[in-house]
């Protein structure tokens, strides 16, 4: 009988959602089993990478995500241009950041203005990403939804305290609508619910669960993502069954281990590919737990993140994958001279030189006098106590007499020496004979016993080998005939006995009375 | 008694009522409503109504007009019911007919189960812990020249059987004077021992016979309300009852706070002696309700949660709070009242109840004995409704209980309005879909005062089926009606204006109230379903489902469903039984064989910690939310909410239509 997976069987799948509108459009979702997992369901559609652009000059970007930007960070439309162009990002976010009122505080016109200017100029779906903070959103989003009507845009993040608003607006412009909630299965479906009762169908909704970056909590947000699919499959929750987003790229790259250079931290090495493999890495969790729109700042990143996808759904050799290409220089860290130095003691030495070490205190201050250059030695080292010791007998005195003493006794050596070479030879060439005769035999002395014992393990293994499948044969057929019968236990537990059975093992307390 | 028929226009619905009733709450008890706001008074003039067939008698007020009285309109709340009658209800709004059917939910309450003292005496429960007896001692002579207490001993061994008796001091030095008031005729009360084998003991003398006149005293101390009850011992009746804030609310409204506070110099001694001046109140009004003697009262019964027994004995209640949370005591030794100054005759036994854990205490065990559940085969869930929550699950085999922290909602407490359920309070509530114009019905028919916990379910309820608020319990703040405004940031509802109300302010229920209640029920709905996940049972498997609890008079199963309180489940399963603490502490004053079973409940009982329970936090944010995360768990609900988007959508079309 062959090997077969068990497989989960699921009670639900997740709505397929169309994005954008007329031939822009893409879909998302429609996944049957969880993420990857080939074997128990289908994938339809792959999960989605989204570049993200600013509606204004961002500050802040390290230098190794801005490089590829440099010449369109000041222009939304060229920027998101160049994402779609150069690096074939299936959708755009545009981060409304200009609207944040502890910021620039741009109107909801303005961003209206600036939304259906990108807009115009691409041929991917957009994503439109207000500022968080609900009032200021629920104002700006319900303007953008009104100025694109029926462009579908992907309008969010709504919360519960914004809704209403921003909910009405899409609904009646055609949008679909990005819930966001805080890190929680229950809220999560508590924001649908509230959608969905307002008239918003399910399938003009996707879930935002609330992205951390990596380092930052990405473990609190897999793990309910992990649970939104588990209520969404296994449960059957159909207020779960949608898309999930993570904007991703604005969480990682904001963080601390994403700015530093090599001189703020070299022992996190190479600032570039660091970055990058963290918003990478942090993807790959996210795809993991199932998300189907990353939103994504980095071209290498996310070459890396597709290359993944297309192991993970067609399978191939991550071998293949090329490195990331940097943009910026090499940066030169000397690990060497950060590296604290090597600690190469065994186990046992280091517990010997412990009693040792308050000994060698005692004869410090002499020893470091007779021995600077040995200062650098650790102190703790089994040496330092015998260098302050060693220059109590002369050096001088006890090198000669050593001297003399060799001298003697390698000239005797030599005459010995000679003579043993002589006769060595004679008996060389006729061992040398004898030795390959007697090679000769025992090699095929070897062999035969060798080819022997093989061809007695193989009949011995044959034979166990039919033994064993005799014995297997014969269970089949007894397994066949004779049904295992149960017998019922002597005493029958109802289910109450067996509670109070299981609470007897929970009540430890001592009896009162 | 003689039932009416009334019958209800347009809506053609019929009740029936008894001789007497008031209109307006055969209104309500039909899902009929009537716009009212005054609670009842009459002073409004909202709830007219014409009279079609028959005749209400009373009903008239200086708010109609004589044309109006001529034409057969009256008001509602005056109205009495003496005969069949058919009503109709103006009609404010164009609503169609479709909506009216809809409206209506038939009310099912759960009214307070009584208890039965008869059965008690069937069941051969019925012990009483002290009891009085009547004696004619002979009178001492120069021939008979005994002692007083050896005359007393000896004739209670020889007439009455009474042997090996003990006194006590006190009983000893009121004898000599008491004995020679009427000659040697006394009265002596006897405490009986808890457990066989125990000694008897005379605890009382008396001159003259007052057998007649023996009472208890069984008192509730809650963190927020402390209820007392008189107890006549010879019927079983209960004389009178009361209930006070508990004194000790201003040094903290939970009993972490409370705790805290007792661990300052001198804290202790201050909530202390503020608890015992409570009981004391209530000892005074119950003892002069009742109009009886203080000195006939002979025994008393106190439960309270475990930090509330510890204020009440003085006992230092600061490692409550603190991991592993260990309370000092579980069992209480008998003492005598009047050593921790409660102001009854020096001779009054207490019984303290026990406690289980830091916070499942005597309260909920006085509930379990008073309820009767661990005699019971049927599984049952056991909940008190308060600040503390407490939830037992069990049967007389096995028993569970849980304790979660509910906070002062269902008592009034963190509502701008909420008051106890006493006179003036809004009880019951209605709303016109389409107008939005509240029917308050208050306790006593008098002009409002504020909203009692009942009322506050009701009324959440209410607005969440008619869709005035959202499943977050936020106001729609869309709906054409000057109730719904914004105070201080603060959105709420006007249930009635100020020239109605008692307290010359209009009186609202905020959506920070909504909160409280929705944190307080999501407390509780998430504590049964956790402790039944711990038991490995589901609802289903729940034979009844006791609820205790301060609600007033009767709580309304329909509307704790709709806002999630109580899980929907046949309504026939459900039994409610008041203030179970209160009942259980009564209970044990009436008969020595609930003393008896204390201890062994108290023993048998296992208790979780639903701080400790991974999943409890989970099933909480679910239950955040009307009436639930998950809807499916309410589908009777699920399917009236579908309707009842009927009458919403006639309401929006209304106000297209600018009514």
């Amino acid at each position: 009988m062959g090997f077969e997976i068990t497989k989960e069987s699921y009670a639900g799948s997740i709505k397929e959602i169309t994005l954008g509108s007329g031939k822009n459009a893409i879909t998302v979702g429609g996944e049957t089993s969880y993420p990857f997992y080939l074997f128990e369901g289908d994938t339809p559609n792959r999960p989605k990478i989204a570049m993200e652009i600013w509606d204004m000059k961002p500050e802040d970007w390290p230098e190794a995500a801005l490089v590829h930007f440099k010449d369109v960070v000041s222009d939304p439309v060229a920027w998101a241009k160049k994402c779609v162009d150069k690096f074939g990002a299936e959708a755009i976010v545009l981060q409304l950041k200009s609207v944040d009122p502890n910021d620039k505080n741009a109107s909801p016109a303005d961003a209206a203005a600036t939304v259906k200017k990108v807009l115009a100029a691409i041929n991917v779906p957009l994503i439109v990403w207000g500022c968080a903070n609900p009032a200021k959103d629920e104002e700006v989003l319900k303007k953008v939804a009104e100025e694109c009507q029926g462009k579908n845009l992907i309008i969010g993040p709504v919360e519960e305290k914004n809704h209403k608003g921003v909910g009405a607006a899409a609904l009646g412009y055609g949008h679909t609508i990005i819930s966001s909630s805080a890190i929680d299965v229950n809220l999560a479906k508590q924001c649908n619910i509230l959608l969905e009762n307002l008239g918003v169908p399910t399938n003009k909704i996707i879930m935002d669960p609330t992205t951390s970056g990596l380092g930052y909590g990405l473990e609190y947000t897999y793990s309910v993502m992990e649970r939104l699919r588990m209520a969404a499959l296994s449960q059957g929750d159909d207020k779960l069954q949608l898309p999930m987003i993570n904007n991703l790229g604005n969480e990682v790259w904001k963080c601390k281990e994403a700015k530093q250079t090599a001189k703020d931290a070299p022992t996190l090495g190479d600032p570039e590919r660091r970055a990058i493999l963290m918003e990478a890495v942090g993807a790959v969790c996210y795809l993991l737990s199932g998300s189907d729109i990353l939103i994504m700042r980095h071209p290498e990143a996310i070459r890396l993140v597709k290359s993944f996808i297309d192991l993970g759904l067609k399978g191939g050799m991550a071998t293949d994958v090329a490195a990331i290409k940097k943009e910026l220089k090499d940066v030169d860290i000397d690990y060497a001279s950060l590296a604290p130095a090597a600690d190469l003691k065994i186990e046992e030495e280091k517990k010997a030189a412990a009693p040792k070490t308050a000994a060698a205190k005692k004869a410090a201050p002499a020893a470091k006098k007779a021995a600077p250059a040995k200062k650098a030695a650790s102190a703790v080292a089994p040496a330092a106590p015998k260098a302050a010791v060693a220059p109590a007998v002369d050096p001088a005195a006890q090198a000669k007499a050593e001297a003399e003493a060799k001298a003697a006794v390698e000239i005797a050596a030599k005459a010995k020496a000679e003579a043993d070479v002589k006769a060595k030879a004679a008996a060389e060439v006729k061992a040398k004979a004898d030795a390959e005769a007697k090679v000769k035999a025992d090699a095929e002395a070897a062999k035969k016993a060798e080819a022997e014992d093989r061809a007695k393990r193989d009949a011995e293994e044959n034979e166990i080998r039919l033994k064993r499948a005799a014995e297997r044969e014969k269970h089949a057929v007894e397994r066949k005939k004779t049904s295992i019968t149960v017998t019922a236990a002597a005493t029958q537990m109802t289910q109450q006995e067996k509670m109070i059975d299981s609470l007897m093992r929970i009540h430890r307390r001592i009896p009162l009375y | 008694m003689n039932r009416h028929s009334i019958l209800f226009l347009p809506h053609n619905k019929k009740i029936e009522v008894d001789d007497g009733s008031l209109l307006i709450q055969a209104a309500m008890d039909a899902g009929v409503h009537i716009n009212a706001s005054c609670g009842g008074e009459g002073v409004c003039g909202k709830c007219r109504v014409l009279v079609e067939h028959g005749s209400l008698s009373q009903g008239i007020s200086e708010k109609l007009s004589k044309e109006d009285i001529e034409n057969g309109y009256r008001l509602a709340c005056l109205a009495q019911v003496e005969k069949d009658v058919t009503i109709r209800i103006p009609v404010e709004s164009n609503i169609d007919a479709s909506v009216l059917n809809l409206q209506s939910v038939p009310r099912i309450k759960a009214r307070i189960k009584q208890m039965n003292f008869d059965d008690l005496k069937e069941q051969g429960l019925f012990l009483p812990p002290v009891e009085k007896i009547y004696l004619e001692l002979p009178e001492p002579s120069s021939g008979d020249n005994g002692s007083d207490i050896s005359r007393l001993m000896e004739y209670l061994r020889n007439t009455h059987e009474e042997h090996q008796l003990q006194i006590t001091l006190g009983t000893m030095r009121k004898a000599p004077d008491v004995m020679r008031e009427q000659n040697f005729k006394i009265t002596v009360t006897i405490e009986r021992p808890v457990r066989d084998g125990g000694k008897s003991r005379i605890i009382n003398i008396q001159s003259g016979d007052t057998t007649d006149k023996n009472y208890a005293i069984a008192i509730d101390i809650g963190t927020t309300t402390v209820y007392g009850q008189l107890i006549d011992l010879i019927t079983g009746e209960a004389l009178a009852e009361y209930g006070d804030f508990n004194g000790q609310i201003s040094y903290g409204e939970d009993v972490i706070t409370r705790i805290m506070y007792a661990e300052k110099p001198e804290g202790l001694k201050r909530l202390h002696t503020v608890v015992v001046l409570t009981i004391n109140k209530v000892i005074g009004k119950i003892v002069k309700q009742a109009g009886v003697d203080l000195d006939d009262v002979s025994s008393m019964t106190v439960a309270g949660n475990t930090t509330m027994t510890q204020l009440l004995m003085e006992i230092n209640p600061k490692y409550i709070r603190r991991s592993p949370y260990v309370p000092t005591a579980s069992l209480y030794p008998p003492f005598r009242a009047s050593d921790i100054d409660i102001a009854v005759g020096k001779h009054v036994p207490l019984l303290v109840y026990p406690q289980i854990s830091s916070y499942v205490g005597g309260d909920i065990v006085a509930g379990v004995m008073g309820a009767g559940i661990y005699r019971t085969d049927k599984l049952t869930l056991y909940l008190d409704i308060g600040t503390n929550a407490e939830i037992v699950i069990g049967n007389k085999e096995w028993l569970t209980c849980a304790a979660c922290s509910a906070g002062p909602a269902f008592e009034g407490g963190g509502v701008k309005f909420g008051m106890r359920a006493a006179k003036g309070a809004i009880e019951d509530f209605s709303i016109d879909p389409i107008s939005l114009e509240p029917m308050n019905i208050t306790i006593g028919n008098v002009r409002p005062k504020g909203i009692c916990g009942s009322g506050l379910i009701n009324i959440v309820a209410t607005l969440f089926e008619m869709g005035v608020i959202d499943n977050r319990g936020k106001l729609n703040r869309e709906l054409n009606t000057d109730r719904i405004r914004e105070v201080e940031g603060v959105y709420e509802y006007v249930l009635a204006w100020k020239d109605v109300t008692q307290i010359d302010r209009d009186i609202a229920i905020t959506e920070t109230d909504i909160d409280n209640l929705i944190r307080a029920k999501g407390a509780i709905y998430s504590g049964c379903m956790t402790l039944l996940e711990e038991v490995g049972l589901t609802m289903d498997s729940v034979e009844q489902i006791i609820l205790a609890g301060g609600f007033g008079s009767y709580v309304d199963l329909e509307k704790s469903i709709t806002i999630g309180l109580l899980p929907e489940i046949d309504s026939d399963r459900f039994r409610f039984i008041g203030n179970g603490s209160l009942l259980g502490a009564k209970m044990s004053s009436l008969t020595n064989s609930i003393r008896k079973d204390v201890g062994r409940v108290t023993s048998m009982m296992t208790n979780f910690e639903l701080s400790e329970t991974a999943s409890y936090m989970d099933n909480y944010m679910a239950a955040l939310f009307l009436p639930h995360t998950d809807i499916n768990h309410f589908p009777k609900l699920k399917d009236r909410m579908q309707q009842n988007k009927a009458i919403w959508d006639a309401r929006k079309k209304s106000l297209n239509k600018g009514y």
